[in-house]
């Protein structure tokens, strides 16, 4: 539910930066530096994350930017995440590895360098799937749905999809950003363990039944290593 | 401009959406033990009048009346299930033993339960109504047709 909201207050503000940024601007007399380097930061969301949930990973990023409003993307990370659902307990952990290009349609007042992007990515995980214990499907519900204890580990497990976001990145100080980023994920290809199957990808988040979308949420905080200046 | 405005409606759209695995009363569930009672000296179908049959682990009556067929939950936490098959006043203990075999039905249902048949045991009481027992299909994996033919 907090999606709708979160999503509806966020298109208004778009709106309105947009719409702002249709003044002329004028043309300066002093040349403006503008810096390319390599950026490297992490996924703060993860860290937030391991104190509500059970799950402890980590998320790192990294871009160079090869025109005035492109960059290349590489992000890394690992999940460890126990997830409880109604009826099954499972532990999945792995790692994941995205590559892709984000493309900053925001047109900066000179001197600023913030972002909002579109993007793109291929990413692909290689993970392992514990099933730890399930409630056994009864409608009549006969043996007062005890837990059943298993265990079983299925490993070996791949996965790999394509993600499409929208982020924002907004420089907080010299160097340093602060960012967000939305994505929409879909699934190109998984291997699914026999008699049972994925309900967290690393990388990916949830899996859904008969639906290859997913969806995540980055909080990305990032320092940039000045290389050039031009 | 407006090209942007689009795409961002159309992200946020796909972005809010994301469906919850349910279970459908439609997927079967766990399969229940299917007898059904034949006369010994025909070797048919029969009804069977004043039949009781208990769950002793339980201390539960799973049914009371006249039937050609009774269903049978077994136990999934062990693999023995222990019934008391009453015949008007004439008393005969019955264990099934098997294993079982978890099934994956879907996200939103998890796991039913399969049994594979091991042996059915009468005990002998020197007065048993039941004749014989004879298991036609070891594999409870659903029930459309009885698993086990009772001869009284």
């Amino acid at each position: 539910m907090s999606k709708y909201f979160f999503s509806f207050f966020l298109v208004f503000f778009i709106n309105f930066e947009l719409s702002s940024q249709e003044n002329n601007i004028e043309t300066d007399s002093i040349l403006l530096k503008k810096t390319y380097g390599i950026r490297l930061g992490f996924d703060l969301s993860k860290q937030i994350r391991m104190f509500t949930e059970d799950y402890k990973g980590l998320s790192l990023y990294s871009d160079l930017k090869i025109r005035e409003d492109i960059f290349i993307v590489f992000e890394v990370g690992n999940d460890n995440k126990t997830i409880s659902d109604d009826n099954i307990t499972s532990k999945v952990n792995g790692s994941y590895y995205k590559f892709g290009l984000n493309y900053n349609f925001y047109k900066n007042l000179p001197g600023l360098n913030n972002e909002i992007y579109f993007g793109l990515r291929y990413g692909i995980s290689k993970f392992n799937n514990e099933l730890l214990s399930f409630k056994v499907y009864d409608i009549d519900n006969n043996w007062n749905n005890e837990s059943i204890i298993v265990n079983n580990k299925f490993n070996n497990l791949n996965a790999g999809w394509v993600e499409l976001i929208l982020g924002f990145n907004a420089e907080i100080s010299k160097n340093i950003y602060m960012g967000i980023s939305l994505r929409v994920n879909r699934l190109i290809n998984q291997k699914i363990p026999s008699n049972y199957t994925n309900f967290f990808i690393p990388g990916f988040n949830k899996v859904t039944e008969n639906n290859n979308f997913g969806t995540g949420i980055t909080y990305n905080l990032i320092y940039q290593i000045p290389i050039l200046k031009k | 401009m407006n090209f942007y405005k689009v795409l961002l409606i159309c992200f946020f759209i796909l972005f809010s959406c994301e469906p919850d695995d349910i279970c459908l009363e439609t997927y079967p569930d766990t399969p229940k033990l299917i007898i059904k009672f034949f006369d010994i000296n025909s070797q048919e179908s029969v009804l069977i009048n004043n039949l009781s049959v208990e769950d002793t682990d339980r201390n539960l009556v799973l049914f009371t009346g006249s039937t050609d067929s009774i269903s049978i939950p077994l136990n999934y936490t062990k693999q023995q299930t222990s019934l008391n098959f009453i015949y008007k006043t004439n008393h005969d203990k019955v264990y099934v033993n098997y294993s079982t075999n978890e099934a994956f039905v879907s996200k939103g249902c998890g796991f039913r339960m399969e049994y594979l048949l091991e042996n059915i045991i009468v005990e002998n009481d020197n007065e048993n109504w039941i004749s014989s027992l004879e298991i036609l299909n070891k594999n409870v994996v659903e029930e459309s047709n009885h698993h086990v033919k009772i001869f009284f």
